[in-house]
């Protein structure tokens, strides 16, 4: 979807609001221009009985503004907050639905200025560039109107010079565009470049680089400070030049009017008029010359926020995997993150049901990235895995990852409360379920020592990584998957406590199909297969024992744990 | 507060003279009407054609001259906006920056992010348009109102009321606004914080099918924007609407009194007219204002969080002037440190000598991390002290620290930017010789020259396109490219399979890597790599001697030692 098809949907969406805040600005504005007829025609009228209607339609045109005005604003900023509301929720839900592989590409920082700048920006720019834009183009042509039927020489002279008075501000906005945008561009560079080093504050500390990051983060602020103030000083030149050429618009009114008037073709009252109407209507001019402006603000974050709209999401359709047996094989899959660099080529393997099969090999083998193709989070290039036999691409991705218990080597908890964290996925588990899941992840105790128990905030408490660790494990034993993968989980906990994680895990890994990537030997030894992997391939596969007896790579890992240096 | 005002600096001519060109600017616009005035009473009404013509040409001119004034001064105003929010900018970055890991543990980091760009923004805004509107609109509404006084002082004593309303009115209103800002982007925040977990935990929603109940949580947080907004709104349009009632609810009466006045002479007509003019003018300065007005308030609360970063107070400062060429003892000496009140190191003491590889073992949360942080400085001990060389770290020279410490943290961190880049962020001056060679000890080597464009491959936002143990052996070289006396090693091969460690550290020893090292782990197999071992329980040390003292005769070093080798234990 491009951003005409996008606007276009909305107005269409909201198509009777519009009309009415064009109705409403329409009213509004007529109550405004009608106003200084009025006035002269009070001024000529001065000491005659006449005098009195006038003051009361005066009066009740100031009071159709006040009610035509309130209500056209209200109308649309309404509107607006609506449709921005929608984007928002839309924005939301697609970066819960996108595609991993897709969502990678982006930094966190980037995504939330997205939904929170740029949507800001959407629905600021878009109440001002429609207010504007409506108000300032009923305004003119009303005012023509009128001051054509008062008098057809001033009523052309205005007309004739308002074009070149609305042409140099456009031409000055056009040109503003691209340096707003080079604006964003190294805003968003320097919120990211923040973002980042507060995120690693310890390490700027640790490793003493203040003097660096400071001078890296004053250039960024340098450039932007740049950016900003050649992109707000020219855009500020729109308003000043339009004032300027509506003076000389006065000016000549001024003597034209004046001429007449003295030649008596004008009262005093109708050269009131078209003072007022010179002077006042300064303000739909400069309108117009901000409209563009302010639509090329919007109109940039439009497209950012639809570049992501764009993006693939994840194919949630499918087959709907009620239960399985655990039966897992890869069959010939190729896959590399880049076209450039193989990564894992014609892999074939079987995870047979309800085993417990331990993957081996050194860092960048490739064994987290087979959890990222059999989560489906990355797509396959060519082969692929199927679990009983049915191919997991056919599979709904619910229903598949349903069945599937994962404990990552990032520990990601949530803010929000420990219960909350551990029901994650299970919200319908009850206290009891929770806390037996917790004492089978041996988290129980030190959880329940906490201030506020289970309802202790994250945010108010910090936890050690092994702490994190044995509550991402609870909340797997209490969702009770069917395959259960455990990636490199336990490294992070001290070995008594894991231990008993172990214990626990034992009982989970029973009747299931468990796989572990994991570097513990204890962990490794008393799996029912161990599959060593190194660059992408499968080079050994057997039980503990078997392997050693080969004397292959397998046996090399193992006596290193008995060397002396 | 001194800190805010030194930002003008270099900028403060600037200010005045901005300001004072919009001013003069906002002179000749008060000036016009007058002319115009002058056009009907003596031109028209005379027919006298010269005064038409003279009046005509000065108003050309003043036009011209406000024309230029308002270039010029907004050319200064942009200029000091962004020069002074700038200075702003640089100086909360580096006073952040230069905390103490303490006093940044005070702080929320959504709060400091939002401070350094958006609040600082919004400052910049709040200038510029201070610069622009801020003199020119009330100097144009008093001077409308002082010639007023000159045309006729009971007409403009409506005038003056109708100001004053407005005045009274938009200041409630302004403050009343101000409040609501404030918690519309206290949701704003929490959006930030939501949108920021959906994609940072964006593998784990989706492995637990939660991703409904994430849809929610944004949902939600997204109508309370909406709603408070729409208050807001409602509040906020009645602005423009009220003004105008009451202006022109004002024009209405002085042109009633008008009429009075004009039948028995008192007033000429065009008086009138130019009564009417500077009504005009004010209602646009007004109009002008109110738009200020909201610029004000977002000004006013960035102001007061930018102002509570300004105001806060370092922890004190140490006299630092020992310097150290090189380490060659470490010692704690009943060292004690708590956290947020809970104790988390209770009279740790030990020693190592040059030459020493010490390792430290102990349970989840036993303080072993803590060791590492505060041998970095993070945080001070609460009691007792830490000695290098014999000297107490606190007087230590932060250059000898630098030069000689380098600690590699359990989570890596690593920056965006190419690999060459963080190892340059560290040392400046390194050659690629170098790089290579600490690569070369940390088996970093061979995956980092696998990728295509080898020490210029471009690193993801923390890294995140590395595996975890490739991260923790960047991390290493890094740490290594320093050349440390002292280095600490803070369970950095959790991800490692034993055979790397194995050689990792068997490097270390190789290529006589630090005079000191301290290897922190969960890992017998690296505790047999040490030539002292220290386990720490609850805070306190349990024991510290050789791998086969503590084997006879240390209960806790037993347990972990048998639970790491022997697999039927728990059969």
């Amino acid at each position: 979807m491009n951003s005409k098809k996008f606007i276009k949907y909305y107005f269409n969406l909201y198509k009777n609001k519009f009309i009415l805040v064009i109705l409403f600005i329409f009213l509004s504005v007529l109550s405004y221009v009608l106003s200084p007829i009025i006035i002269g025609k009070l001024i000529d009228n001065f000491g005659s009985n006449n005098i009195y209607i006038y003051f009361i339609i005066l009066l009740i045109l100031i009071l159709l503004y006040f009610i035509f005005n309130y209500l056209s604003n209200i109308i649309l900023k309404r509107t607006m907050l609506r449709i921005t509301n929608e984007i928002r929720n839309d924005f939301i839900k697609k970066i819960n639905s996108l595609k991993i592989s897709n969502l990678d590409k982006y930094k966190s920082g980037d995504i939330t200025s997205r939904i929170v700048n740029d949507i800001d920006f959407i629905n600021d720019g878009g109440v001002e560039f429609i207010n504007q834009l409506i108000t300032s183009i009923l305004t003119i042509i009303i005012i023509f109107i009128i001051m054509f039927s008062l008098n057809i020489t001033l009523a052309l002279v205005i007309l004739l010079f308002t074009p070149i008075a609305c042409f140099i501000p456009y031409y000055v906005t056009k040109k503003t565009k691209n340096l707003y945008k080079k604006q964003q561009v190294s805003e968003g560079k320097m919120g990211s470049y923040v973002k980042e080093k507060i995120y690693n504050y310890s390490y700027i500390k640790v490793n003493f680089i203040e003097d660096k990051i400071i001078s890296k983060f004053f250039k960024n602020s340098l450039e932007y400070s740049s950016n900003n103030r050649k992109a707000v000083f020219y855009s500020s030149i729109a308003n000043p030049t339009s004032r300027f050429l509506n003076g000389i618009v006065l000016v000549i009114v001024c003597l034209i009017g004046g001429k007449y008037a003295i030649n008596g073709v004008l009262t005093v009252g109708t050269f009131q008029v078209f003072i007022s109407y010179a002077t006042q209507f300064i303000k739909p001019f400069n309108e117009l010359s901000n409209v563009s402006g302010e639509l090329a603000n919007c109109l940039a974050s439009i497209d950012r926020i639809l570049e992501v709209l764009n993006l693939d999401s994840e194919d949630i359709s499918g087959i709907h995997l009620e239960r399985t047996s655990g039966k897992i094989d890869f069959c010939n899959v190729d896959f590399s993150y880049s076209k450039n660099s193989k990564l894992i080529e014609d892999l074939s393997c079987c995870f047979e049901s309800k085993k417990k099969i331990a993957i081996v090999g050194s860092t960048g083998s490739g064994k987290t990235t087979l959890i990222n193709l059999l989560l489906r989070f990355y797509d396959l290039d060519n082969g692929s895995i199927k679990v009983d036999n049915l191919d997991i691409k056919d599979l709904s991705l619910y229903s598949y990852r349903e069945r599937i218990g994962v404990v990552l080597q990032e520990n990601y908890l949530f803010s929000g409360s420990i219960l909350d964290n551990i029901k994650y996925g299970c919200s319908n588990a009850t206290m009891d379920e929770v806390i037996a899941s917790c004492k089978a992840a041996n988290c129980h105790d030190f959880i329940e020592n906490l201030p506020d128990g289970y309802n202790t905030l994250l945010d108010n408490i910090s936890l050690s990584s092994g702490q994190k660790q044995l509550i991402c494990i609870a909340r797997v034993i209490l969702n009770n998957p069917s395959i259960l993968i455990l990636d490199e989980a336990t490294s992070d906990i001290d070995t008594l406590t894991e231990v008993k994680v172990q214990k626990a895990l034992d009982n989970l890994m029973k009747n299931r199909s468990s796989i572990v990537i994991a570097h513990r030997l204890s962990t490794i030894k008393k799996a029912d297969k161990i599959i060593v992997m190194d660059k992408g391939n499968i080079v050994e596969v057997g039980k503990h024992d078997e392997l050693l007896s080969k004397k292959g790579y397998y046996y090399s890992i193992y006596n290193s744990q008995f060397l002396d240096i | 507060m001194k800190d805010f005002y030194d930002s003008f600096n270099g900028n403060k001519l600037k200010l005045v003279f901005g300001s004072l060109l919009k001013t003069v600017e906002a002179f000749f616009e008060l000036l016009i009407p007058l002319y115009i005035a002058n056009i009907i009473n003596d031109g028209i009404v005379f027919s006298n054609v010269d005064v038409l013509y003279k009046s005509i040409f000065i108003m050309i001119l003043f036009y011209f001259l406000g024309y230029v004034c308002s270039i010029i001064s907004q050319y200064f105003s942009s200029l000091v906006a962004s020069n002074v929010g700038m200075n702003i900018r640089n100086k909360i970055f580096s006073k952040v920056i230069n905390f103490k890991q303490s006093d940044m543990d005070g702080f929320d980091s959504k709060f400091i992010n939002t401070a350094v760009t958006n609040d600082v923004k919004q400052i910049e805004n709040g200038i510029n348009m201070l610069m622009r509107i801020g003199l020119r609109a009330p100097i144009v509404a008093i001077g409308s109102i002082i010639m007023a006084f000159t045309i006729s002082f009971k007409l403009s004593l409506i005038f003056v009321v109708s100001t004053v309303i407005i005045f009274l009115f938009l200041y409630f209103f302004l403050s009343y606004l101000s409040k609501c800002y404030v918690k519309i982007q206290t949701h704003k925040d929490k959006l930030n914080l939501v949108v920021s977990e959906m994609v940072d935990g964006s593998r784990v929603i989706r492995g637990f099918n939660e991703q409904e109940k994430e849809n929610d949580k944004g949902i939600k947080v997204s109508s309370k924007i909406f709603s408070d907004s729409l208050f807001v709104e409602y509040l906020q349009s009645l602005f423009n609407p009220v003004t105008y009632l009451i202006i022109n609810v004002s024009l209405l009466i002085i042109l009633y009194i008008s009429n009075g006045l004009v039948n028995s002479s008192i007033l000429p007509n065009g008086d009138v007219v130019a009564l009417i003019n500077y009504l005009t003018q004010t209602f646009v300065a007004i109009s002008a204002l109110v738009n200020l007005v909201f610029i004000l308030s977002r000004f006013l609360s960035s102001f007061s969080r930018i102002k509570s970063l300004f105001e806060y107070e370092v922890s004190d400062e140490l006299i630092r002037d020992v310097s150290i060429s090189s380490i060659s003892s470490l010692e704690f000496k009943d060292v004690s440190f708590s956290y947020r009140n809970k104790n988390v190191l209770t009279d740790v003491s030990f020693g190592v000598k040059d030459g020493t590889t010490l390792g430290i073992i102990g349970l989840t949360g036993s303080g072993k991390s803590t060791l590492a942080k505060l041998l970095l400085n993070l945080y001070k001990v609460k009691s007792g002290s830490i000695l290098l060389n014999n000297t107490d770290i606190n007087s230590i020279s932060i250059d000898s620290l630098k030069e000689n410490v380098a600690l590699v943290m359990q989570k890596p961190n690593l920056f965006s930017g190419s690999i060459r880049n963080n190892f340059l962020i560290c040392n400046p001056k390194i050659s690629e010789e170098e790089i290579n060679k600490c690569l070369k000890i940390s088996l970093a080597y061979d995956f980092v020259y696998s990728f295509d464009k080898g020490l210029d491959t471009i690193l993801l936002e923390n890294g995140k396109n590395l595996s975890g143990g490739q991260k923790q052996r960047l991390a290493i070289a890094l740490a290594l490219s320093k050349n440390p006396s002292l280095l600490v090693l803070d369970d950095s091969s959790c991800a490692f399979d034993l055979k790397t460690e194995y050689d990792l550290y068997s490097n270390l020893k190789k290529n006589d890597i630090g005079n000191i090292k301290i290897i922190i782990s969960q890992r017998i197999s690296t505790m047999k790599m040490c030539d002292k071992i220290l386990v720490i329980d609850k805070g306190k040390v349990s024991g510290f001697g050789t791998y086969s003292s503590l084997l006879k005769k240390n209960k806790i070093f037993k347990e972990i030692v048998s639970s790491q080798e022997v697999g039927e234990e728990y059969e």
